[in-house]
């Protein structure tokens, strides 16, 4: 059975260039347009990676990721950020939020693979 | 404040900041039509607003030397109330028409970015569907044991088994032939046979009519005799006859033999030579079919290798449009930079209002709330002039 991964993105192109690459590799994909709507999907939904972006509206990546590692049945969910961001203090903001990765964008489909393939839940 | 004080603020300032947000939207934008266009907007108006400031300020001055006397205080203070109005427009209608074009040339774009990575998805999806289909067709034609190359080599070995069949055959009539050839010695043999049985019976007659005589020569004493030797000369005669018949039905026999002979021999060449012929046409087939499958391997193979390459190449330029999320922050940045513009013009107004004291609106302010809204390397690097290229920050970081 394929394993799913959520995208949480304002983008939609970036949502779709992010859903491909995953497709690709065989990865089923829930799209989401910002944290609260990653959310409002994530009721009961098993998911096993989460990759997110961190400047949105209604609700950043950051606020998420703290929300999301309040709900027990997501607390070991593995949660990539993908953001323009590369300042250290919004990288350090997501590490104690609870991400497991910081990817910048642009991002390589390759290195995006690897590193989803790295943490993704068993 | 003095004019000189006004002089050197007011049109230098409102054409610097021109000029420093127009820069920065085309250093950061790239050389895309949006950025390019937001950017020269923005430079173009701000500058066009500093000259016309300066050119208010030398009118003032001028309009001083015209009367030939310098202005008076309250003269000067009305004048600039009435130019502070005049910027109003700037504030509320000016920025907030570049804010509202730069959006639209930012949703325009990311409208068509979003429609195009679409269609790309849409193909890419499209030939990975096909190379599946080609792959999965080429490894179960003929049934679920084997490609083309499998259904040729069966066939071929199928068809093996009928020709050697047929040779099998051609073998057996062989052999039956030589046994009806070896039949034919045993006709000349019952022919012989027959031969020497009208032989025997010419012999014994002969004896049968000595011995007659010889009872005649007895008298009444070889009368009993003389019987004997007339029923041994008819049945020697009776052998005769049979002998003969048999001799005349070993020559149908034989003659039967023999054509049928003829028949089977002639039989056995066609048939050797229509099984030849066969395989002879069954190895071209075979050929024609080996040259059929062959190209049509190639040419599944090569269909294959460039949808392949094609999906590859559009996944790629996918991924090339993450440019648009990139120019799409960097506009959003700067069109919310230009909407705070009137609300610092507002101040300066009120300021002066309350205060009669006229002070530049705080560019520097505005400055550092856009450069607080920077989230890209780019973006700070065009800030503080270093250029908008990309720095080395696409690694992955693990926590």
């Amino acid at each position: 059975m394929s394993k799913t991964i959520m995208i949480v993105d304002d983008s939609a192109s970036l949502r779709q260039v992010v859903a491909l690459a995953l497709k690709g590799a065989g990865y089923d994909v829930i799209e989401a347009a910002d944290g609260k709507d990653a959310l409002s999907k994530l009721t009961g939904q098993k998911v096993h990676l989460i990759i997110s972006d961190v400047n949105m509206p209604n609700m950043d990546g950051i606020t998420f990721v703290k929300e999301l590692k309040q709900n027990p049945s997501y607390k070991f969910t593995p949660v990539i950020m993908l953001t323009t961001e590369s300042q250290e203090g919004k990288k350090a903001e997501g590490q104690a939020a609870g991400a497991r990765a910081w990817v910048v964008k642009p991002f390589k489909p390759e290195q995006m693979l690897a590193a989803v393939s790295k943490l993704i839940l068993p | 404040m003095s004019q000189p004080v006004i002089n050197r603020w007011l049109a230098p300032g409102v054409a610097a900041a021109g000029v420093i947000s127009g820069a920065a939207i085309i250093t950061l934008g790239g050389l895309s039509p949006v950025s390019i266009g937001a950017g020269l907007a923005l430079g173009a108006g701000t500058l066009a607003l500093g000259w016309l400031t300066h050119k208010a300020l030398l009118r003032s001055h001028a309009c001083g030397q015209v009367l030939g006397r310098e202005l008076t205080l309250d003269e000067q203070k009305a004048q600039f109330e009435k130019y502070l109005d005049d910027m109003i427009p700037l504030g509320h209608e000016l920025a907030p028409v570049w804010a509202r074009q730069i959006e639209s040339a930012r949703t325009q774009t990311e409208d068509a970015i979003i429609a195009l990575t679409g269609r790309f998805a849409g193909i890419v999806e499209r030939l990975e569907s096909a190379v599946r289909a080609s792959q999965e067709a080429s490894s179960h034609a003929g049934g679920v044991d084997g490609n083309l190359s499998a259904v040729f080599a069966r066939s071929q070995r199928e068809l093996g088994v009928v020709v050697a069949s047929l040779r099998s055959a051609l073998t057996d009539k062989a052999q039956m032939l030589e046994q009806v050839t070896s039949l034919q010695s045993f006709t000349e043999e019952l022919k012989k046979m027959a031969s020497d049985v009208a032989t025997i019976a010419n012999q014994t007659n002969l004896l049968a009519l000595n011995a007659a005589i010889e009872a005649a020569r007895a008298g009444a004493h070889g009368r009993g005799f003389a019987v004997v030797a007339d029923e041994v000369r008819n049945l020697s005669a009776l052998s005769g006859e049979t002998g003969k018949r048999i001799g005349e039905k070993v020559e149908i026999i034989n003659e039967a033999i023999n054509r049928t002979f003829t028949v089977a021999s002639q039989s056995t060449e066609r048939d050797r030579e229509a099984v030849t012929a066969s395989e002879q046409r069954i190895h071209d087939v075979l050929d024609a079919f080996r040259g059929v499958t062959d190209r049509l391997n190639e040419a599944s193979d090569r269909l294959r290798d460039e949808s392949q390459g094609i999906r590859l190449e559009v996944a790629e330029s996918l991924v090339q449009l993450q440019f648009q999320d990139r120019t799409s922050q960097i506009l959003s940045h700067v069109r919310d930079n230009i909407s705070a513009l009137s609300s610092y013009l507002e101040v300066a107004s009120e300021h002066h209002r309350a205060t009669g004291t006229l002070e530049a609106p705080d560019f520097a302010h505005l400055l550092r709330e856009l450069e607080r809204t920077y989230a890209m390397a780019e973006e700070r690097n065009a800030h503080s002039g270093s250029g908008a290229h990309r720095s080395s920050d696409d690694d992955i970081t693990f926590f």
